[in-house]
Order: C-alpha cells, then sequence, then structure tokens
C-alpha cells in the first residue's frame, strides 16, 4: 500500500452535496461524527438554496457551522445542468447565473471561505463554439471583478463535454484563464474531469502551475465520482503526484453516484478509511 | 392499434432531451417531425419563463413555427431550485413566488396546464411535516392558478429523486383529494408508476374509481424506462408495455392529451434523430 509522505487528513474537505436527502442539521452532525473540519458548501442543495436564502437564513447557517466547529474553505453551486450557466446563450439566464454567484461571493465572504468554484458553462451546441466561449469569458470577468471586491478567488473547473462545451481538458481552462485576463481566476484538477478528458494527470498539474488551486479526489469510469477502489482510475497514481509536489492545498473528497446518497456518512467513511490509511 | 394514436392532436412531444441545444433548434426539429404540441421544460438554456420579454422573445419564436405549447414542466431535479415541500424557511416563499410569476407569464404561450411535484422534504426529519407542507402550497398555488384558468397537474417520482412526498399513486390520489381543488389534477407517468413498482393498469384504475375520472386525470405522459424516459424499446418496460399503456388509458375513456418524452444522457446530443425514431415508433403502429 502506498504511503504519501507530505498529505494530510488535514486537508481533506467533504463537500454536502452527496447528502442532498437530508437536512443541513444531519449532515453537520455526520461531519461531527467522521472527525471532518473543513466544508465545501453546494449553493443548490435544499441546505443552501443560494439564489433565494435570506439573510437570516444565511446567519443561522453560520451559527450552526461555528457551533459544531466547522469552516468552510470553499463554495461552489452545480452548474454541470442548463442552469445556472456562465456559457448560456440566452442573455438573461446568463445575467440570473452572474447574480447567483454574486451572492454565492456574498455566502463565501460571510462564511470565511477563500474561494468559490464554478463550471465554464455550456452553450447550445448548434451554436458556434466561440459564442460560449466568449459568452463564458464575459461572465467570468464580471463574476472575478466581484470576487476581487470580497477578497476571493474564483477556481473554474473543466468537465466532461456532458456538462461542458467551453473547456474540457486543462488546456482548454488555461486557454479560458488566458482569455478572462483576472488573476484572481484559478483552476484545480478534479480525478475525473482529468481522466475523462484524456489528460496526464501528472503533466495536467505542472501546467496549471500557480493557478492550481484545489483538487476533487475521486474514482471514475472515468466518469461517476466514486468511492476510490470502485472505478478504474488510477486514483493512487494521482495522489501520488500531488504527494511528490508536496501539494499543501484542500483536498476535497468529493462522491456523487445515486448508489450512495441514501446512506452518505457511509459511503464517505469508507473513503475516509481509504485516505486515512495512506496519509499522515 | 386505432388512428387516434397518432392523432397529431392528441401528440405531445416534450424537449427535455433538447437541453443542450438552441430552442430555434429544438423548433425546427419538432417543426420537421410533424409536432404541432409541445411540452416545454424552460430549465433549458430557452428562457426565463419568469420574464415577460423572454417568455413573448420564445412565444414568438414558437408561432413561426407552428407550435403550441401544451403542458410546462419547469422542475428538473432540482435544477431550478422549485420545491414546495422543503422544511428550509425560504424555499416556501420562493418556490410559491416563482410559480405565480410562472403562471402570470403562462398566458403568453397559451398553454394552460403546469405540470408539478409535490417536493421533496429531508428525509431525516417526520414526512407528516413534509405532506402537510406541501399540500398547503399546492393549495395555495391552485387557487392563483384557477383564477388565470389554469389546470395545476400533480406528477408522483415514483424513482423518489424529485420527491419523497408524493412517489405512489395512493399517495398522488390522497394528495390530490385533500387538496380538493377542481383544477388540481394528476398528471399520470408511465415511467413513474414503474418505478415505484406499480402497473399502469392499477393506478389508471386508482385515478378513475372515483367516478371523476376525467376530472381526475389531467394528461399522461408514456415512454419506455423507468432507466429514464426511454425511447420504446431502449428501456426494461419494452415496447408492448408502452403500447399497452396506451391502449389502456383510449379504453378507459381517457380524451386527454399524451406526452411522448425523452429524458436519458444518451439523447443530449442528438435530439432531433431521437425524436424521429420516436414520431416513427408511433407512426408504425398504424
Amino acid at each position: 500500500m502506498i504511503r504519501f509522505k507530505n498529505l494530510k487528513s488535514s486537508q481533506i474537505v467533504i463537500a454536502n452535496g452527496l447528502y442532498w436527502r437530508y437536512s443541513f442539521d444531519y449532515f453537520l452532525d455526520s461531519m461531527t461524527r467522521l472527525g471532518i473540519r473543513h466544508l465545501e458548501l453546494h449553493g443548490n442543495s435544499s441546505h443552501f438554496p443560494v439564489e433565494f436564502i435570506s439573510r437570516d437564513g444565511l446567519l443561522n447557517m453560520k451559527a450552526k457551522l461555528e457551533a459544531h466547529g466547522l469552516q468552510v474553505v470553499n463554495l461552489a453551486v452545480d452548474s454541470s445542468y442548463s442552469y445556472p450557466n456562465i456559457g448560456s446563450h440566452n442573455d438573461k439566464l446568463r445575467d440570473r447565473t452572474v447574480d447567483i454567484y454574486r451572492r454565492l461571493l456574498m455566502a463565501a465572504y460571510l462564511f470565511g471561505a477563500k474561494t468559490i468554484q464554478l463550471l465554464p458553462g455550456r452553450g447550445a451546441y448548434d451554436h458556434p463554439y466561440e459564442e460560449a466561449f466568449e459568452n463564458a469569458c464575459g461572465s467570468l470577468r464580471k463574476i472575478c471583478d466581484i470576487a476581487k471586491e470580497y477578497g476571493i478567488r474564483v477556481i473554474v473547473e473543466n468537465s466532461s463535454p456532458h456538462n461542458t462545451n467551453v473547456a474540457n481538458s486543462t488546456e482548454d481552462i488555461l486557454r479560458l484563464i488566458d482569455a478572462v485576463g483576472k488573476d484572481n481566476l484559478v483552476s484545480m484538477l478534479d480525478f475525473c474531469s482529468a481522466g475523462r478528458a484524456g489528460d496526464d494527470f501528472k503533466t495536467a498539474f505542472e501546467a496549471l502551475g500557480d493557478k492550481m488551486c484545489y483538487v476533487h479526489m475521486c474514482d471514475g469510469t472515468p466518469m461517476g465520482h466514486l468511492v476510490p477502489g470502485e472505478g478504474n482510475l488510477d486514483f493512487d497514481g494521482c495522489m501520488k503526484v500531488l504527494d511528490d509536489a508536496g501539494y499543501s492545498g484542500w483536498l476535497c473528497y468529493e462522491i456523487y453516484h445515486d448508489n450512495y446518497n441514501r446512506d452518505p456518512e457511509k459511503h464517505i467513511r469508507r473513503g475516509l478509511e481509504y485516505l486515512y490509511d495512506r496519509m499522515g | 392499434m386505432p388512428d387516434r394514436i397518432t392523432d397529431l392532436n392528441k401528440m405531445v412531444i416534450a424537449g427535455f432531451h433538447y437541453n443542450r441545444h438552441s430552442a430555434e433548434f429544438f423548433s425546427r426539429s419538432m417543426k420537421e417531425c410533424g409536432a404541432v404540441k409541445i411540452e416545454l421544460c424552460p430549465y433549458a438554456s430557452w428562457l426565463d419563463i419568469t420574464d415577460r420579454d423572454d417568455t413573448e422573445r420564445f412565444a414568438a419564436l414558437l408561432r413561426r413555427y407552428g407550435l403550441r405549447t401544451e403542458t410546462l414542466v419547469p422542475e428538473y431535479g432540482g435544477v431550478v431550485p422549485f420545491n414546495i415541500g422543503l422544511e428550509h424557511p425560504d424555499a416556501g416563499k420562493w418556490s410559491l413566488l416563482y410559480a405565480k410569476k410562472m403562471m402570470d407569464n403562462m398566458s403568453v404561450l397559451g398553454v394552460r396546464k403546469l405540470v408539478i411535484g409535490a417536493g421533496r422534504q429531508s428525509a431525516d426529519l417526520p414526512a407528516e411535516e413534509g405532506w402537510e407542507r406541501s399540500r398547503k402550497n399546492l393549495r395555495e398555488l391552485g387557487s392563483y392558478a384557477a383564477e388565470r384558468g389554469i389546470c395545476i397537474l400533480l406528477c408522483s417520482d415514483g424513482g423518489n429523486s424529485f420527491s419523497n412526498i408524493v412517489r405512489t399513486t395512493d399517495e398522488q390520489l390522497r394528495m390530490l383529494n385533500e387538496v380538493g381543488l377542481s383544477n388540481v389534477r394528476a398528471y399520470m407517468d408511465n415511467v413513474s408508476i414503474a418505478a415505484a413498482g406499480e402497473r399502469f393498469e392499477e393506478s389508471l384504475s386508482k385515478l378513475s374509481s372515483s367516478g371523476k375520472q376525467e376530472g381526475m386525470i389531467g394528461h399522461i405522459c408514456i415512454s419506455d424506462g423507468p432507466e429514464g424516459w426511454m425511447l420504446p424499446g431502449e428501456g426494461s418496460l419494452g415496447e408492448e408495455a408502452v403500447k399497452n399503456a396506451l391502449e389502456m388509458a383510449y379504453e378507459s375513456g381517457y380524451q386527454g392529451g399524451f406526452s411522448c418524452r425523452l429524458c436519458h444522457w444518451k439523447y443530449d446530443f442528438t435530439p432531433d434523430q431521437y425524436t424521429k425514431k420516436l414520431k416513427a415508433f408511433w407512426d408504425n403502429q398504424q
């Protein structure tokens, strides 16, 4: 069994997405039972409906997080559907999307998170690629400008062609970041997305350089966001790349498969045991 | 198979699988297939149904292609976080506001049938609380809809993905009776019925047994499944089950429309090809 020299269990982050069937209180209690300290919160979940949550709702969340001794390090809105969508060909839906991220940034500031994260968006597949790309760039510039006021970085994540037609690989995401031209726009690596894109993980990691900000750890076939060992990705190999490089950022253990969401704690625990066996 | 099955006045083709393409593409594809009535799913990047201008723009597009919207399905599993059963104090308020704005704009599209689910409450909370919350919100929406000549069609979620409040036909019937409004009726979906482990024939009988058959069933959706809403022959139910469901509905005296829905990731990249296959399936039954 591989043993990591540098990666630490204290870098592990758990997202609330898998707990969508359960209440926020249940999720927080589960994190306490699992000994987790750091969270990624998803803003289109029943826990945290960012599009319309009230100020009191946010303050209530913050109080509960503090009572559990939990820290939110990253916020996201699942944008693998058509909405929200920074690349949408519909101007009104794009404007609403930017508004959602404005609210997400406000929440991030309130919770003390230093980053938010999003997908590159999706334009109509029967429209020119460049239209989606330019729309995504426009939205990202607006979002980054808002984020800068809060001192927050924006992570844009490449994903599969099913989720986005703007950026599927690390090369695509670097082109996007370059085109947007904002210094607080960074990226990350998701094991499944890298596998789906056919990217060599080490090459992708090195290419991102100082834009490398975050990690989603998961197994897959190559997609699926599975518990380590249930897919065919080289999970340990990806972790070793990070370990060898002395990566000290957050490691979000993100699993999503339908098989897990009725008993999320059980499957999170399985993954944590896998990781703890290998980490310091 | 009677001619009426391919009666274009009864067949409604849903647009879920066009969610990665433009509204223009969708409209053109529908026209090329000979469709007249559509089931509109505005969660796609086509329009902001709560925005009057955007809705008028979209309505003009549909008119250009000779299409009419028969049913409106605004939800898609939390994509638009419309959830009338959720315990979050802000969710109910927003969901009601969203639904009312949507209903205010439905007249622009000329559509009078709004399909919604009963919502989903967190599974660790008492089920009856979610039920009462959903019922209360459905009554409020039903009253608002009645003032606008709109019929709300309550669907069940046998797969327990989008709703854990109304999953079976019994729960659907119970909720409809408790809401007690004549303009809040059932949306029968054979895929959801199968996912709940029920038989279409039994569900049809239950929703008809009150003697208010025409009033209780507002619309029927028939697809293969229940792995998704599949092309007939591509799901576990199979072609014969799909044809039988339609035949049973006709034999029961049902006079309303039928939605034919495709919703599965495999259809998303070439939706027009699958729509042609769907249309060809029903044409070949004559």
